[in-house]
């Protein structure tokens, strides 16, 4: 059954005192707010998040949460619930910021949550499990505002499917 | 005319894994170091996150790689790419390679020598050694936006094999030694290789290989890695 409405959260990868990605942000926040969908920010810079130490502990201690307790836990369960997450960054070496990055220490049981700790105690799928949603990899690069716009138009249209348009 | 004493070459090993202790990364970079010791080479290594912790370890930091002829990043693959805080030390390193080049880390950022190169060990607990090679890409995008040279890359599936400690682990940690023994000769050569070879593995493993990529491939016009 199709939900009522899409709750989209931005994981925004911006550092700070760069500027050059604030046009396809604003593209992209924009085209999300005239189709009225709830969207949640994440300002990463602004949060104090510690570095992956690969311990393995969100599967195996606390499955599905990182065992350090800091905001990042917020950023996972956000994430978890939404219908749509959007990783915003700057290309940086050909890949994710540094802040964008630093996002995905919780991130590992999500995309593999079918592993779990002890499946013999509880066979049933953990609460992470969730239909697919990573559908776009997309680059937002144009040379005016409304290129820009019509190409954040474009990526939601791919990801949401035209019949969510409101 | 008599020849001045060779002086030694520096090298700088940056280890990319954030754990504290028990570093397959740190492993891999100390090896390299006692390999490249007897060729002439003074090395010393840092850890990003402690670099990135306290300003007296970045001054440090900044000044050894600004001397450097080689650098090396030996680091865990995480979610097909590098550890958020090498990430940040690259950025630091080089912020006009990103959309930072008008900000306000770029007047203090350390530039490279003339001439030295850059060199990586992207390890992961895949069996697979290609998983690292979008890594590796990540890392000679660096090069390219740092003003050094690329020297090549070692890919390396089973890192945990290592576990700590490369003495004694036998099995698939004996390849893993070769191919560190390997890179070290390239590297510490005093010539270098302007074509690349082809790609390299060892015919007894097929799927626990560490493919020694320490070549100098030819540039592309993408900046994308040649095709294995």
């Amino acid at each position: 059954m199709a939900r009522a409405q899409t709750d989209v959260v931005i994981l925004d990868g911006r550092r700070g005192g760069e500027m050059s990605a604030d046009p396809a942000f604003k593209a992209l926040t924009d085209e999300i707010a005239s189709r009225g969908l709830p969207c949640r920010v994440f300002d990463l810079r602004a949060m104090p998040i510690g570095a992956c130490n690969a311990c393995f502990g969100c599967w195996v201690k606390t499955p599905g949460q990182c065992v350090q307790d800091d905001p990042a836990r917020e950023v996972t369960r956000a994430c978890a619930r939404a219908d749509l997450v959007v990783l915003f960054t700057p290309v940086t070496f050909g890949g994710y910021s540094s802040e964008l990055k630093k996002s995905h220490r919780p991130q590992p049981p999500q995309p593999a949550a079918h592993i779990r700790p002890y499946p013999w105690r509880d066979p049933s799928p953990v609460a992470l499990h969730h239909s697919p949603r990573q559908a776009a990899g997309v680059v937002l690069a144009a040379d005016s505002p409304e290129r820009l716009r019509a190409a954040a138009a474009g990526l939601l249209d791919r990801v949401l499917g035209r019949g969510d348009r409101r | 005319m008599s020849a001045a004493p060779a002086s030694a070459r520096r090298l700088v090993i940056l280890s990319g894994s954030p754990k504290p202790t028990g570093s397959t990364s740190a492993v891999l970079g100390a090896r390299l170091a006692e390999l490249m010791a007897p060729k002439g080479w003074e090395s010393v290594t840092f850890r990003s996150t402690a670099v990135l912790a306290s300003p007296e370890r970045w001054a440090e930091f900044a000044a050894a790689y600004g001397a450097a002829d080689l650098i090396v990043l030996s680091l865990p693959l995480y979610v097909d790419g590098l550890p958020a805080p090498l990430v940040r030390v690259l950025e630091k390193l080089a912020p006009w390679g990103t959309n930072m080049g008008a900000g306000p880390e770029a007047g203090a950022a350390p530039r490279p020598k003339p001439g030295a190169r850059l060199a990586a060990m992207v390890q992961s607990g895949f069996p697979e050694a290609r998983q690292c090679v979008t890594a590796l890409g990540m890392c000679r995008a660096f090069a390219r936006r740092a003003g050094m040279r690329w020297a090549g890359g070692l890919a390396i599936g089973g890192g945990g094999a290592v576990s700590g400690r490369l003495e004694g682990r036998g099995g698939l940690a004996r390849y893993l030694a070769r191919a560190l023994d390997l890179a070290a000769a390239f590297l510490g050569s005093e010539t270098e290789r302007t074509s690349r070879p082809r790609p390299w593995s060892w015919p007894p493993v097929h799927r626990y290989r560490a493919s020694p990529w320490f070549t100098a491939p030819l540039p592309t016009p993408s900046g994308a890695l040649p095709p294995r």
